[in-house]
């Protein structure tokens, strides 16, 4: 785990915005998105703001180019609007959640469907990410939290209510770094 | 006087008001029926009124936010911009036409309990020094402002609309479309329309009936908009020429106070209702082309009892280009270390001088200070003569200090 850590040390910058397909009224907003990686949570869930915070301080160690920083919605409907909208990347929810989003099910009904995938399960939650997130970028963050005290050992047969993302199946299985998508 | 427990009709109960209430239902503007967020000529009215009357309209903050006042930078990152800005109304005015100007009068503004500043990433005039999210609430009521993100600090209540306006014409559309669309090619900042979250959905919207042509309320027009003019206080009237018949009435995005400039890129924004009251001025669109005010002892009472003036000159470092003459592409520019009649870079000049000023002086992080700038520094311009160097002063009231 060690060395592959070692390899997480490069890359990932402006990770966070890449995929930003989202519209804003402030166009300049689009820049600090893509300067960092948000790590979204919402109000609702504080269990969930504990574990963003607490993996921004892992990613900023493991992972400094993604200049990782905390976005806490006031619930889980904003975080689907968000991550819907490509004007969010990466969140932690709890598994209900994650399945109803994925699902647009209840709560999540107005967003639609929102395409998600699991990045690695943290504690008694999950980090998942937009179903488009690149492939090295998932790779990369899984690699940068697998192994810590958040994610002692994550097993790759777990179901989460959504697919594993393919980037963080190959960290996982021990496949080398992917190129970029 | 007695002890009985059926209240009876007291002074309370008699009334003279003829008023029209604009009703804010639902959670965000996309559940409100009399909300909207981009201008059209097709957007219908929600309700009309006549000259004369009261209206209340009942208003949502700038980025129909869910902030509360344990909100952190945290919530700021995570908040939704296709929402911006909430617009109440548009309200008929019965009577006027495309031609007249819409006189109104500022009747009243309520407050809400709670409002916020905040720094922007990539927004703001010193977006290009400001780069991390930054957010103060403010607890509100009608005399001050006080935040404890903000010790020491009392900012008076000296609330104004926003964004006021009326809808344009098609060919005001047209025109505003086309003069935004060439400098959008040349660089500069300007925000085509964008269907994604726009309402209302049936006009503005990704299948809306006329997408392509709903202008953004960012920039003020001819129309009004976001002016973000604080001299509009409460007894002003402000006059708009009319665009299309019944003018089409809308207020959001209050102000509980402001600074000229609004530097950081907000002010104490605030969610309000807000009273007005309107005249129609039959053919005055010939001669009043854009908004205008009408006021009286405002400006006066809006100034300070003390003050510290910063003096801003229109210079800079040699090899910089300052983040508004980028789109300029001009090397000139780049190597010269004085501008000539240039009054953006005197503000800035005079803005960075009185950051300085006030965490020299009043202990404040840069952070605050740059709040504190954009609700209670006043950028002015001293003179437009003596060339090359135009001055723009920053001034700050003093006032706002508890000490």
């Amino acid at each position: 785990m060690i060395r592959r850590r070692r390899l997480l040390k490069v890359g990932l910058a402006a990770a966070a915005g890449l995929l930003l397909g989202g519209h804003t009224p402030y166009q300049q907003w689009v820049v600090y998105r893509r300067k960092h990686l948000l790590i979204g949570c919402h109000k609702a869930d504080p269990r969930t703001y504990d574990l963003a915070k607490q993996t921004v301080a892992l990613l900023t160690e493991h992972l400094p180019a993604a200049k990782a920083r905390v976005a806490r919605a006031p619930d889980a409907g904003r975080l689907a609007s968000l991550l819907g909208t490509g004007q969010l990347d990466v969140s932690i929810l709890d598994r209900a959640d994650t399945a109803a989003m994925s699902q647009g099910l209840g709560a999540f009904a107005p967003y639609g469907q929102t395409a998600l995938r699991v990045l690695i399960p943290l504690d008694d939650r999950i980090l998942v990410a937009r179903a488009d997130f690149p492939v090295r970028y998932a790779w990369l963050l899984t690699g940068a939290l697998a192994g810590t005290e958040l994610a002692a050992a994550p097993d790759v047969a777990a179901e989460h209510g959504v697919p594993w993302h393919p980037g963080s199946v190959d960290f996982l299985q021990g496949r080398p770094e992917p190129g970029d998508d | 006087m007695g002890t009985a427990a059926v209240s009876l009709a007291d002074t309370t109960e008699v009334k003279w008001q003829d008023t029209v209430t604009v009703a804010k239902t639902g959670t965000h503007c996309v559940d409100d029926p009399n909300c909207f967020n981009r201008y059209h000529p097709a957007i219908p009215p929600i309700s009309r009124a006549k000259p004369g009357q009261m209206i209340v309209f009942q208003t949502r903050d700038a980025l129909d936010s869910d902030l509360t006042l344990d909100s952190n930078a945290d919530d700021l990152a995570a908040v939704d911009l296709n929402l911006v800005h909430p617009m109440t109304g548009p309200v008929h005015i019965e009577g006027a036409k495309r031609g007249d100007v819409l006189a109104i009068t500022l009747v009243d503004i309520v407050p809400d309990e709670y409002g916020y500043t905040v720094i922007v990433p990539g927004f703001g005039f010193l977006r290009d020094i400001y780069t991390e999210p930054f957010l103060v609430n403010w607890k509100l009521s009608r005399t001050h402002a006080v935040s404890d993100q903000m010790p020491g600090v009392k900012v008076p209540y000296e609330a104004f609309m926003g964004s006021v306006g009326v809808l344009p014409g098609a060919p005001e559309v047209k025109d505003w479309l086309a003069r935004e669309t060439a400098l959008g090619s040349a660089g500069g900042v300007a925000l085509p329309p964008q269907p994604t979250g726009a309402l209302p959905t049936a006009v503005c919207g990704p299948e809306g009936s006329n997408k392509t042509e709903c202008l953004r309320t960012i920039p003020p027009r001819e129309n009004g908009g976001n002016m973000d003019v604080q001299q509009m206080q409460i007894g002003t009237t402000l006059l708009l020429p009319c665009f299309i018949d019944g003018c089409g009435l809308f207020v959001g995005d209050v102000h509980y106070a402001q600074g000229d400039g609004e530097v950081s890129g907000t002010a104490i924004e605030m969610g309000a209702v807000v009273t007005v009251r309107t005249e129609i001025r039959e053919g005055q669109a010939a001669v009043i082309k854009g908004p205008e005010v009408e006021g009286g002892p405002q400006i006066r009472n809006m100034e300070p009892t003390k003050f510290y003036q910063t003096i801003g000159l229109p210079l800079k470092q040699s090899g910089v280009v300052p983040t508004q003459y980028t789109y300029l592409e001009s090397k000139k520019i780049t190597d010269l270390s004085n501008l000539s009649e240039d009054l953006t870079l005197a503000a800035r000049d005079a803005l960075i001088k009185m950051i300085d000023y006030i965490q020299r002086k009043h202990g404040l992080s840069a952070e605050q200070a740059y709040i504190l700038a954009s609700v209670a520094v006043d950028l002015r311009v001293g003179q437009v003569v003596d060339v090359p160097n135009y001055i723009v002063t920053a001034v700050l009231k003093e006032d706002v200090f508890d000490e």
